[in-house]
């Protein structure tokens, strides 16, 4: 065990905390918007730690089509998130709110 | 077993809260978007798993893999908003209620 294989599984458990941080915001969210607020941001940090962590811990990886895969990931996955509020927006999607969370309170003990 | 390998077990493991996730928005989400954000979270979810399958048997064969998966799941998300463009604002596919 070497030091460089040990940064790499640890760069991987880091973004694996973040994928499944996107996850619990995705089941959890509210709203489309929220949803994809969630899924973009964390999802693109988590991906792109796991990938560095599989370039890290497999000596035979060559960084040249990581960087590209990386650089895919980083490009996509931000413009689809948007895309998911801009069709939202356009289609008159309704957001949550805190008039209509206020019933769901009221009928609580 | 190592601690490489307990970090592995992990991780796999902890992989599993995004496919469950992913699944159940593409089963119930109330709007046509919850159920593609439900889609995009898979397919990121297959990317993550093949790279752990390919950090443990230590291959380089799969990299491209990920670059192609990653290309046709942009192509599918464009072409679904396309499609989703076209329709009225008042269209059952947009509407919250379950």
């Amino acid at each position: 065990m070497n030091w460089v294989e040990l940064l790499g599984t640890l760069t991987m458990l880091g973004g694996t905390f973040f994928v499944v941080v996107a996850a619990i915001g995705v089941l959890r969210m509210p709203d489309v918007y929220c949803r994809s607020h969630a899924l973009g941001k964390a999802m693109t940090l988590g991906i792109m730690l796991l990938l560095i962590g599989y370039g890290l811990s497999v000596p035979d990886a060559s960084w040249f089509k990581l960087f590209v895969a990386l650089v895919f990931q980083f490009v996509t996955i931000p413009v689809a998130s948007h895309l998911f509020c801009l069709t939202a927006y356009r289609k008159d999607v309704k957001w949550w709110s805190v008039q209509r969370s206020k019933p769901s309170e009221a009928e609580g003990p | 077993m190592n601690l490489l390998d307990l970090g592995r077990i992990v991780v796999g493991i902890a992989l599993l809260t995004p496919v469950c996730a992913g699944l159940w928005r593409l089963s119930k989400g109330p709007t046509a978007l919850d159920r593609l954000i439900g889609f995009d979270m898979l397919v990121v979810t297959v990317v993550a798993l093949v790279l752990l399958f390919s950090r443990a048997t230590q291959s380089v064969d799969f990299i491209e893999f990920v670059m192609v998966v990653s290309c046709l799941s942009f192509l599918t998300t464009v072409a679904y908003f396309y499609y989703l463009m076209q329709l009225r604002p008042n269209d059952e596919e947009f509407k919250d209620s379950p």
